[in-house]
């Protein structure tokens, strides 16, 4: 379970004479296996939001627990554990050019100390779940962005993260790549599987899963939570 | 707890290497002169030192006899007198035979010399050599015994080298201190190129350091490459260090080796009675620099 319980985040400014609230006072609580759709425009506070939840930053005040791990308290030699808990889908993929897809996800085991025996066995099932293993010997420049996407994915996904966050998964595909992928995004948190967040601004893309749950923000605050269809068409 | 192959980290950390290119070619380099003008200067202070140590034995007085021969009932009873004095550990009887010897073995590359002089026109007397032990009050004490007409009527001169010793002990002492501060800057100078060259390598793959860090990576799994690049800099910086040390030594030792050391004024330890010192030296200051270079760098740069 996820929750943040009266969550603020400031910056200082570069002349540390002002401050920015990125986030403020936010109380959300999100279930195990749940799919939501995180939105907003630019600078809503939701990559700041997932900054907190991969424990690169530390909320400023509020509390916030994940999996039973207390952000704000969380040990130094903690934070390696709980984020391996995590799978993070970028929006520009951050794949590596100089690994082929294969290299690409099995790095992702070989940071968790994971055996040649074990990386051998999983990845090609990854790679075969997200239908690229034609792909798993081509270098990510080789590949179409949905390719290159599904790799990071399988990235994500390899080590059987309880959270995978997607940040502006589709932002760099065209209209049918992006069905395709936020599709498969959906179908990864399909009956409670593990909880899936998708931080997206495409309101129109996200139209189409009406039974998901959305979570609007504004300006560092929550303006709109619901599973409701009736509120989403509000949004 | 997680289980790494070192196979693996090894092959991330040369692959970095590698990959660093120029920077790290730049950092060899800069290692490598840094070691080796710590060499050369290591080394010319050892044969200085060698050199100050071996003008004279410092804790002894030569005295020299009033004749040319002594009688000869007197030979053990001066030996007797001299041997019972307190400090006194040893005494050396050189004839003056023994002491044209010694000056044409020392003179050897200069025979004219000393060709003119025999048995009959010997221009050297008699000395008793004399080691002592003490502090220099000791030393002094003794001395004011020696010069005593009274007490040694045989002796026509009495020569100490105190002042000499204490002024070589100042001056040792004095090189010490400027070699200490010599290579105090030169670590500070290299621990400060490892720790660039470090947050260079770190800067230019912060990206993939970032990626690790979201997949749970530890801070000892990313700093481990750049560790083991360091010191590896430092390994491949040393032994080039050492091989351009010996030949430089060699070539200097061979160039005053047929200048003044032939003459021997002054002694010039040869290279193969050096090299081990050399080797471990080169190899702890370049381990300990890029250890701590490179340890400082990622502390502050590398954030879990």
């Amino acid at each position: 379970m996820i929750e943040f319980k009266h969550v603020t985040k400031t910056y200082r400014s570069s002349t540390r004479e002002t401050t920015v609230t990125a986030l403020n006072d936010i109380n959300l609580t999100i279930e195990d296996g749940e799919v939501v759709f995180l939105v907003g425009s630019n600078g809503a506070g939701k990559s700041t939001l997932m900054r907190l939840l991969t424990r690169m930053e530390v909320p400023t005040s509020g509390s916030l627990i994940v999996n039973n791990y207390d952000l704000r308290k969380i040990k130094k030699r903690k934070i390696p554990e709980y984020r391996s808990q995590i799978g993070m889908d970028f929006q520009d993929f951050k794949l590596f050019s100089k690994y082929t897809v294969y290299e690409n996800v099995a790095f992702a085991m070989r940071v968790l100390g994971k055996s040649s025996k074990s990386i051998k066995t999983t990845v090609p099932l990854v790679l075969s779940m997200l239908d690229i293993s034609a792909r798993a010997n081509h270098f990510p420049l080789e590949i179409s962005g949905g390719e290159q996407q599904r790799t990071a994915l399988a990235r994500a996904l390899v080590n059987n993260p309880k959270i995978l966050i997607a940040d502006e998964p589709t932002a760099n595909l065209s209209p049918a790549m992006s069905r395709e992928v936020m599709d498969l995004l959906v179908s990864l948190g399909e009956n409670g599987r593990r909880t899936v967040l998708i931080i997206t601004h495409d309101v129109e893309l996200i139209s189409n899963y009406k039974h998901k749950r959305i979570v609007k923000f504004e300006r560092g605050k929550i303006v709109y939570d619901s599973k409701n269809d009736e509120v989403r068409n509000d949004a | 707890m997680r289980k790494y192959s070192l196979s693996y980290l090894m092959s991330r950390s040369f692959k970095g290497f590698s990959r660093n290119g120029l920077m790290s070619i730049a950092s060899i380099l800069i290692l490598t002169s840094c070691l080796l003008v710590s060499g050369s200067f290591g080394l010319i202070i050892y044969n200085l030192y060698v050199n100050l140590n071996s003008l004279n034995e410092l804790n002894e007085i030569v005295c020299m006899c009033n004749y040319e021969k002594l009688p000869d009932e007197q030979y053990d009873d001066l030996y007797n007198r001299l041997t019972a004095l307190p400090n006194v550990t040893k005494v050396d009887f050189t004839s003056r035979e023994q002491a044209l010897v010694n000056m044409r073995e020392k003179y050897a590359q200069h025979p004219q010399v000393l060709d003119r002089f025999n048995e009959e026109n010997n221009p050297f007397f008699e000395i008793y050599t004399i080691s002592y032990t003490g502090s220099d009050q000791d030393a002094v004490n003794l001395l004011f015994t020696l010069r005593n007409k009274n007490e040694f009527p045989e002796f026509r001169t009495v020569e100490d080298k105190l002042e000499t010793a204490n002024t070589l002990e100042q001056l040792k002492n004095t090189i010490l201190w400027i070699f200490g501060a010599f290579m105090f800057i030169l670590v500070f100078i290299s621990v400060i190129i490892i720790m660039n060259t470090v947050r260079m390598a770190i800067s230019s793959r912060s990206e993939e350091i970032e990626i690790m860090r979201y997949i749970g990576a530890t801070g000892w799994f990313i700093s481990f490459p750049f560790m083991i690049e360091s010191l590896f800099t430092g390994l491949v910086s040393a032994v080039i260090a050492f091989v351009l040390q010996f030949l430089t030594y060699n070539y200097m030792f061979n160039m005053l080796s047929s200048g003044a050391a032939s003459s021997g004024i002054i002694t010039i330890v040869p290279f193969s009675e050096l090299w081990p010192y050399v080797v471990i030296g080169f190899l702890a200051l370049s381990f300990l620099t890029c250890y701590i270079g490179s340890k400082i760098s990622l502390s502050k740069h590398i954030k879990v």
